[in-house]
């Protein structure tokens, strides 16, 4: 839940308060929760539905992204799993996919969020966002394509 | 380093290397919240229950169709009406038409005068 809001906000504060607000839901909803759906997915689509609502209403704010690093900034920690390449700038590149990300369209995000970092099946997904799941393997086929172009740009202007 | 199609792997292990730092601050948010929220009436919250409205809204259909039927079907109200001025008729009008005619006019009485408002 913090994952995803953090990822989505890159604002450490608004997304702790989206998290809060959801926390709030599900503590009115409780009591009336029968587990007919699946909590993971419930719990995950209230996020994404609050987080889109408030970058629908947030100024855009020229020049912030380069400035300052989108992972600190966010509240988000690097992990780095198995296999990975030693021989890599990490920082700089996960730094470099952070931005990328932030300039795929918002249903493209939420889908490469939820599925790729979250971990979650295409059909959590779907669920999570109530789409279909040709819907789903069409939004991260895009947003993969999108994310490779970006961090080709980002390998090509990066001072060597 | 080079990027290419094939870089699918490693694209999801990187976006998986990412993740939230685990504090509990938008926990200790969502505490203060609940704490700070007034306590509704036990009452208002039951009738507020899914169960509690949908009944409530079933009986206002019902009692609305059967005032419905009722006022349709079920009683003369012309006949009441013209019960009610029966009644009052017997009861005032011989007084109205005596005290009317042995009363006699006011001198004077006529048209009102009128005032024009204007200076004298």
């Amino acid at each position: 839940m913090t994952t995803l809001a953090r990822s989505m906000m890159r604002d450490r504060d608004e997304a702790d308060d989206v998290v809060a607000d959801v926390l709030l839901r599900i503590h009115d909803a409780a009591p009336g929760f029968r587990g007919e759906r699946g909590l993971k997915t419930w719990v995950l689509r209230i996020v994404a539905n609050r987080c889109r609502d408030l970058l629908r209403r947030r100024r855009f704010d020229a020049g912030k992204a380069d400035e300052m690093d989108p992972i600190a900034h966010s509240g988000l920690r690097v992990e780095p799993g198995e296999g990975w390449d030693d021989a890599l700038d990490q920082p700089a590149l996960l730094a470099a996919l952070e931005r990328a990300i932030d300039t795929l369209p918002a249903e493209q995000r939420e889908a490469v969020i939820l599925k790729e970092r979250l971990g979650l099946s295409v059909s959590e997904t779907a669920a999570a966002l109530k789409i279909s799941e040709s819907a789903v393997k069409s939004r991260l086929f895009r947003a993969r394509a999108g994310l490779l172009a970006k961090l080709r740009e980002w390998e090509h202007d990066r001072p060597h | 380093m080079e990027f290419d199609d094939r870089d699918d792997e490693r694209l999801s292990r990187w976006l998986r290397a990412v993740s939230a730092e685990p504090d509990d601050r938008a926990l200790r948010l969502a505490l203060a919240r609940i704490g700070a929220e007034p306590d509704a009436p036990r009452w208002l919250a039951w009738v507020m229950r899914p169960a509690a409205l949908g009944t409530a809204a079933l009986l206002l259909v019902f009692t609305t169709s059967i005032s419905w039927w009722w006022l349709e079907s079920g009683v003369d109200r012309t006949s009441l009406s013209d019960q009610v001025m029966a009644a009052a008729d017997a009861s005032s009008a011989p007084d109205l038409d005596s005290a009317d005619s042995a009363t006699p006019a006011p001198e004077g009485a006529g048209p009102a005068a009128t005032d024009s408002g204007g200076s004298r």
